[in-house]
């Protein structure tokens, strides 16, 4: 009985104590607070910490899986020319790239368009937030109002190589953004530099270190901003510009080529601009993981086309970046810049900007502006490095040309799409119709059978012309 | 086992006691004695009557004196049923005729007075004491007493709230009545703090309710499917403890895009012993299984399901409530309807102890019939031919490096085996009248018939007791059920399996190992599934007590509060073995952690009264709060080079950390008056006001209301008690529906998993909108329900509910930065529909016979969306058709000189509907003495994606027919040999190819948005035909027991269906089937 009575007592109470805020007001009872593992936005920008993480948070998506700049960027513009190979079966999802028959609804593309859009709006995010913030401190505030208009830039940059125009989005509101249609390439490059030219004006020359990585080159400073700005020029054929930016960034004294060429891609490579660094613990860089087999005689999954290494010179200390294995009789060789499949040791970031594509960039845009003794000196020191010898013979500009091209494949193999764009913005070396450019004649000897020049440009994923019925696809593809 | 439930039955006790003297005293004789007097004094000679009349006399209390043939016309005068006549001393007594009752009705009526006295034999004031037939009624004074003119034929029913109705068929008596009135089945009382109404016969509501069978077939699910109109619950997989796919009058939310056909937020509101059901139909786990994805939009998750942890032999009652009036108790969150599971609960009978066994076979039910090895190479060459395409040990391992005389069929190797059940469980009850106990245990295991060890097993314990002090001012009870369900499944959904090229090499060699490749052409080996193991333990901890306290007689305050905590914990295996070696496999380990957390309080006061002696009012003031929890995370670490450290945190390579919490709280208040005018007439009135944390501050609370009435208007008595009525009631009121997810809308931002440059950052975890409201579904049914004299029951409902105020996931183009926002849309989605329940028994001497018919008629139906051309759902939705459709064109078969799938017109827009045209089932039990044999048809009508339209949209390791994949899982439905082979062949299938991308390729989207797709899938089933046997009470005297049977029970014995290559129920060719069971079974009660 004794426990009954306890009973009724504790059943009786607690409705009658549930019952009191009924009558004086619900709200406490029905307060789900703040959710214990987020962040509710009108805290972020009012606090250095926050606003800082907001930052690392772009970072941390951008490499958080495999994606648009983590691999992917590297992977399908590879497969799509003459740069990349799978080396067994095809898996499905390479197969489109590979005949360059992308369907609309192809998920990867939607992946990329996605996700590269979910980075402009963290961006946004930050420049709307960082604009009216005044209770951050001055140098932080300017340090990551300048990394997001330069991740936006970036994140730009790889749109229009990929989609063509693309629309351009500048706000969270959804309610505005949602309708844009396409923006003419040039107008996003004009954004781009816009954005470009604000950062360089708020970024310093020095990179934000944390005592736990003091010599890390993973976050932007003024330099990188320099750095892609000239590779944006170069695109534009704005040769002395980009000859001017890449100049001060080769002229910095902050980076040298490492003569050691298993150096280049590690954590503490002399000649990175800008890396990421990995976050995930599965893998170091992407490319790594895709390239490089766990077993140490096991068969890659990704080979690179027989070409690459035909071109390459006897000489050329670059080999090092190829790796070769046989395996039942039959060689495989495979893209070897990055050399770790796992995840640790942290030693290898992924290169984004480095040093050797910028003096490739400031060769080619001498060689436009008939600099061409200039731009042979820049080829030869990407060539002195790799133990090659000074070219010779380089007295037209047709041949610089055939050099730069040359020399940028043997650099930037396997690398950021590097080749599939220099290709896409190159005219050909023997137009037989006029416009053609240099992807239409080499895909046209590589994949006869399958190749259209509209495949330069990838579809419009079709789930965003239903979703913003403003898009119009582009040719080629219904 | 044989517990009588207070909702149902009112079997009464009446006590007559000797009552306070009143009318003038005479000494009483029946008549026969009367008759024996007058035979004995010589009165009469003989006595010529049937046995059976002489039920029909009523005592005699005419003074017998003096003792001549006088005395008979004055006896039989103040007989009511029974006349007489006297020929030669020969007394002969016959019936009335019914115009001779009736002619004598009004001399038979008289005065009759009595008190009502209640359990504990005090006066009851305040009673209700009325004439059935006569619908005349009176209410007990001050002290229990009432005085009523009582005609002849009619029966007296004294009714009051919270007691059983007792009814007294005429009587002639001279002396008052005392009528005793027991208190209503404790779970009855549990009911109405709830709130609902049961389904008796005053009801305004739609209710079902069913009360489970001894023997249970299949899980809680299945049980609600098989007995209430206009469920629909077909399980997603033939594996234990899988989700269902569920359907409850249609959907009514829209949803995202992507999941439009699965409708996500349709769920109806579980409520186990008072708590609402947390996870509600979505899967508790997080790491993906054999039978699907459980983060995947919707009903497409599909994972386990933890009503798999209740076991059905626990349960007492499943209560489904359907309509505004009976769900608007449930308010906001009945907008799907509600299903209230109750388990069993303590009786108040003398101890007993009851244990059954049961044991069970089952075989797969076929599959689709894949191609053998001839017409398999047939097909692939012939592919290769299309394609002018010359075959290379690159590109068809097959063709060239495999014996093509072998012949291996996958799918007999997988699904041949055997799948056996094993079900324990006992009962032990006690009680009296103010204490009642149960304990019930029980443990059940189920195999499935994969060559591996997968199983599902259970354990549970409930218990349960209420207690009701002497006064009877308190009552209150505490049942507490604890139960742990241990599932092991696979990590993939090994049916892909079946695909293998049929002409695949050995699975192993002569020493067991796995073989993955012959002459260099590599396959996934079906075995290395089956060393992909997943681990999912849940428990599931339920604990609800409850007190009532009598203020004053009128007035109770009754109070609930409830605890539940469901933790599901996994651990997945995928040890580098189950690979093909020269892939360079790695192994990886999972661990999940998923927990939800429920308490909930439910206070209440409860008024009864009866207004001028004619309307019997009951109110009900009351509130309920509830917080709901979920916390999960799951850690998966990869790379694992050796085996044998599988599941060491420090021998992975990596690992990836994620876990998620959300809280969900709700509030309601709420008022419901009902009033019942002389048992005719029925009203009642609900409205409430309720809040959810799931509504940014400004929209939290919404108002909602549910009005109903009920009209008997024909009604009428047999002599024998039993009861034949008519009634129309109707229904109308307004339900919310608040699943859209918590938090929805708060700009919130997520933390990173990992540190980037040692920081932790964060990002926006989506669009947020922070003025959605609620979603709103007005309901209105009518319903007719039809007795007669207990033979046959019907029920015949009509509804149309209509949800507006739509909180769609409103698909945005990713440009936005996020690919939807939760927002109101003007879109209003209508269901209507007609549900019959009938049932009838009947019984002829030893042979008896009852059935049961559930249908429903279901029609769903898109009545607005704004500019719908121009919205991201144009593709998926049209105007004024179901919402659950494939839009298509239509399909003009294969061109006979292309080979290709051709449409009509490829702009056409045809919606062709995927929900059920109508389903049902129809239960027969025959008895004859001590055998028992009960059948369960079910049936549907519908139509289904063809099981190809699986194998075209190859997001799996399907692939149209021709083409190979890397796993070799490349084999066919032996249905294509009707394909087109060459120019001029009128074919049912397009030629096939090798190429993913071509013409080829791009016809089959002609097949895929065709009205093609859809076939008719509808089936009558078989689904379960039981035969028991109840042991005869002397055998079971005998040997000390109170009881025992057994039975054998069989499930899907046979199918009757147009539908080739999928199960009808199932409807997706790739999931495990569903089996064929024998169980037999037996039940002792000590």
């Amino acid at each position: 009985m004794q426990l009954f009575r306890l009973l009724y007592k504790c059943v009786f109470a607690v409705p009658f104590v549930a019952a009191l805020p009924l009558i004086t007001g619900c709200n406490k009872l029905l307060d789900a607070g703040e959710p214990d593992n987020k962040v509710v936005t009108p805290q972020v920008y009012k606090s250095d910490s926050l606003a800082q993480a907001a930052v690392i948070g772009i970072y941390f998506k951008i490499m958080q899986s495999v994606g648009p700049f983590n691999g992917y960027m590297t992977r399908f513009p590879g497969l799509s020319c003459d740069e990349l190979f799978p080396a067994s079966t095809t898996l499905i999802q390479d197969q489109p790239f590979l005949t360059n028959t992308l369907p609309s609804n192809n998920n990867l593309i939607w992946q990329i368009w996605t996700s590269t859009y979910s980075y402009i709006y963290q961006c946004n995010d930050l420049v709307e937030g960082l604009t009216g913030a005044n209770s951050i401190t001055p140098a932080l505030h300017d340090q990551l109002l300048g990394e997001a208009y330069f991740l936006r830039a970036f994140s730009y940059f790889y749109l229009v190589n990929q989609y063509g125009d693309v629309p351009l989005v500048l706000s969270t509101d959804y309610t505005q953004s949602a309708s844009i249609p396409r923006t003419p390439v040039d107008d996003v490059y004009k954004q781009m530099i816009g954005d470009l030219t604000e950062a360089q004006s708020l970024l310093p020359n020095s990179y934000v270190t944390t005592p736990e990585f003091p010599a890390a080159r993973v976050r932007v400073n003024r330099l990188a901003v320099k750095a892609l700005l000239a590779r944006i020029y170069l695109y534009q054929e704005k040769w002395a510009l980009a000859a001017a930016a890449a100049s001060e960034v080769i002229e910095s004294g902050i980076y040298q080529l490492e003569t050691d060429l298993s150096q280049s891609f590690r954590y503490d490579s002399r000649e990175a601009i800008l890396q990421f660094m990995p976050v995930s613990d599965i893998f170091n860089t992407a490319e790594g993981n895709m390239f490089v087999p766990v077993n140490p005689n096991g068969r890659p999954g990704i080979i690179l086309c027989d070409s690459i290494l035909k071109y390459m010179e006897p000489a050329d200390k670059r080999k090092a970046w190829v790796r070769t294995v046989t395996v039942s009789g039959k060689q495989y060789n495979s893209p070897y810049k990055y050399k770790l499949n796992a995840g640790t040791p942290r030693e290898e970031y992924n290169m984004v900007l480095r040093l050797a594509e910028q003096y490739c960039i400031r060769a080619e845009a001498r060689v436009m502006l008939d600099q061409l003794p200039e731009a042979v000196n820049d080829l030869n020191t990407i060539r002195k490095r790799a133990g090659l010898a000074n070219l010779a013979n380089i007295t037209t500009q047709t041949r610089a040309i055939a050099a730069i091209e040359q020399e940028r494949r043997m650099e930037l193999f396997a690398e950021w799409g590097h080749r599939w764009f220099d290709l896409k913005r190159w005219p050909a070396s023997r137009p037989t119709h006029p416009g053609e450019k240099r992807i239409d004649e080499v895909m046209n000897a590589l994949r006869p059978a399958t190749w259209k020049t509209t495949a330069v440009l990838w579809p419009i994923p079709s789930t965003e012309i239903t979703s913003n019925p403003a898009l119009i696809q582009n040719k080629g593809y219904n | 086992m044989k517990k009588v439930l207070g909702y149902l039955v009112m079997v009464c006790c009446i006590s007559i006691a000797r009552g306070q003297d009143g009318d003038p005293v005479v000494p009483e004789h029946t008549l026969e004695k009367v008759i024996k007097i007058l035979k004995s004094k010589g009165v009469i000679k003989a006595v010529v009557v049937d046995k059976k009349y002489m039920k029909l006399a009523v005592p005699v209390y005419v003074p017998l004196q003096p003792v001549n043939d006088s005395l008979l016309p004055r006896i039989f005068a103040d007989q009511p049923f029974l006349t007489y006549s006297l020929i030669a001393n020969h007394l002969s007594i016959t019936p009335k005729s019914k115009a001779e009752i009736e002619a004598s009705r009004a001399y038979f009526e008289y005065r009759i007075r009595g008190f009502v006295l209640n359990d504990s034999a005090n006066p009851l004031p305040g009673a209700s004491v009325q004439l059935r037939s006569g619908r005349y009624g009176v209410p007990t004074k001050s002290g229990g007493d009432f005085n009523i003119v009582w005609t002849i034929d009619d029966t007296l029913e004294v009714s009051y709230v919270g007691y059983k109705t007792v009814q007294i068929p005429w009587r002639s008596s001279h002396k008052p009545l005392v009528i005793r009135l027991e208190l209503q089945d404790p779970n009855m009382e549990v009911a109405v703090v709830k709130g609902y109404s049961s389904k008796e016969k005053g009801s305004t509501a739609n209710v079902s309710q069913v009360k489970v069978a001894p023997v249970p077939n299949g899980d809680v699910l299945r049980i609600i499917q098989e007995n209430v109109s206009g469920i629909l619950a077909p399980p997603s997989s033939g594996l234990a403890g899988a989700t269902h796919r569920f359907q409850f009058r249609g959907p009514t939310s829209l949803g995202a895009v992507s999941e439009l056909n699965y409708r996500p937020s349709s769920s109806p509101l579980f409520v186990v012993n008072g708590i609402p059901w947390a996870p509600a139909l979505r899967p508790v786990n997080q790491l993906t299984t054999m039978v699907g994805e459980p983060q995947a939009p919707g009903s497409a998750a599909t994972g386990f399901d933890p009503f798999f942890t209740i076991n059905p032999l626990d349960i007492e009652t499943i209560t489904v409530l359907k309509d505004a009036e009976a769900t608007a108790i449930y308010g906001a969150r009945g907008a799907n309807g509600v299903i209230l599971i109750t388990t069993k609960k303590g009786t108040s009978k003398e101890p007993r102890l009851t244990v059954s066994v049961s044991y069970g076979a089952g075989k797969s039910l076929p599959t689709m019939q894949l191609m053998n090895t001839s017409q398999y190479l047939a097909m692939r060459r012939e592919a290769f031919k299309n394609d002018n395409i010359t075959p290379t040990a690159a590109n068809a391992p097959d063709l060239l490096l495999w014996d093509t005389t072998r012949y291996f069929d996958a799918t007999k190797f997988l699904l041949n085996g055997t799948a056996n059940n094993l079900n324990e469980h006992f009962s032990f009850s006690q009680g009296d009248s103010l204490f009642q106990f149960l304990l019930n245990g029980g443990f059940g295991s189920q195999t499935s018939v994969l060559p591996s060890n997968i199983y599902g097993k259970r354990w549970s314990l409930l218990s349960d007791f209420s207690y009701r002090s002497k006064n009877r001012k308190i009552k209150t009870g505490l049942s507490a059920y604890v139960s742990v369900a241990e599932n092991k499944w696979l990590t993939e959904n090994v049916m892909y399996a079946t695909l293998l090229a049929p002409n695949a090499p050995e699975l192993t060699d002569g020493a067991g190992h796995l073989i993955w490749e012959e002459n260099g052409g590599s396959f996934r080996n079906p075995l290395g599934y089956f060393l992909k193991n997943d681990y999912i333990t849940t428990s599931n901890t339920l604990l609800h007590a409850y007190l009532q306290y009598k203020i004053f007689r009128k007035l109770r305050f009754e109070t609930a509060v409830g605890f539940q905590q469901i933790h599901a914990e996994e651990k997945s295996k995928i040890p580098s073995s189950a690979f093909d070696p020269a892939s360079d496999p790695t192994g990886s380990y999972g661990e999940a952690s998923n927990r939800f957390t429920t308490f909930m309080v439910e206070p209440g006061l409860h008024y009864t009264d009866s207004l001028w002696q004619q309307i019997q009012v009951q109110a009900v003031l009351g509130a309920f709060w509830s917080s709901q929890l979920n916390d999960q995370w799951s850690q998966t670490y990869s790379g694992y080079t050796n085996d044998e450290l599988l599941g060491i945190p420090s021998a992975a390579n990596g690992s990836e950390y994620k876990s998620d919490k959300s809280k969900y709280l709700f509030l309601s208040t709420f008022g419901r008056l009902k009033l019942n005018y002389r048992n005719k007439y029925f009203l009642s009135l609900t409205l409430r006001r309720d809040g959810s944390s799931r509504f940014g501050p400004a929209d939290r609370y919404a108002n909602f209301g549910a009005i109903g009435a009920g009209w008997i208007f024909w009604e009428r008595n047999n002599k024998n008690g039993a009861n034949s009525y008519a009634k129309f009631r109707a229904s109308y009121g307004s339900t919310g529906n608040d699943q859209i997810g918590d938090y929805a809308y708060l700009n919130t931002w997520n933390t990173a998993s990992r540190p980037y440059q040692g920081l932790y950052g964060i990002y926006p975890a989506g669009l947020a909108n922070p003025y959605y409201q609620w979603e709103i579904t007005r309901k209105l049914e009518a319903g007719l329900e039809l007795r007669i004299n207990d033979n046959f029951n019907t029920t015949i409902t009509g509804y149309r509910n209509r949800s507006r105020n739509q909180i769609i996931t409103y698909l945005l183009p990713y440009q936005t930065g996020f690919g939807d926002i939760a927002r109101n849309f003007p879109a209003i989605i209508q269901n209507t529909g007609v549900e019959v329940d009938a049932s009838f028994k009947k019984s002829w001497g030893n042979f008896s016979w009852s059935s049961k018919l559930t249908l429903a008629i279901p029609q769903n139906k898109l009545l607005r969306f704004d500019d719908l051309e121009n919205s991201s759902y144009s593709n998926k939705l049209m105007i004024g058709k179901p919402t659950n459709i494939i839009i298509g064109q239509h399909f003009t078969g294969v061109d006979s000189a292309t080979g290709l799938f051709t449409v009509a017109d490829p702009n056409e827009k045809l919606a062709n509907k995927l929900d059920p045209v109508f389903f049902g089932g129809l239960r027969n039990t025959f008895r004859y003495k001590q055998v028992e044999l009960t059948t369960y048809f079910e049936f549907r009508q519908q139509k289904a994606p063809h099981y190809l339209s699986d194998f075209y949209n190859s997001n799996n390791n399907n692939l149209p027919a021709g083409q190979i994949n890397n796993d070799l899982s490349s084999n066919q439905p032996a249905e294509l040999e009707n394909r087109w082979r060459k120019s001029g062949d009128e074919a049912t299938w397009q030629k096939v190819s090798t190429r993913n991308a071509g013409p080829v390729q791009n016809a089959i989207n002609n097949w895929v948005n065709s009205d093609a797709r859809l076939v008719n899938a509808s089936y009558l089933r078989l689904k379960n035909v039981q035969l028991g046997y109840t042991f005869p009470d002397k055998f079971c005297r005998n040997r000390h027991i109170k009881g025992t049977s057994m039975y054998v029970s069989a499930d899907n014995l046979f199918t009757i269906t147009p539908l080739k290559g999928a199960d009808p129920e199932l409807q997706v060719p790739f999931s495990l089937p569903l089996q064929r069971n024998i169980t037999i079974g037996l039940q002792v009660t000590l």
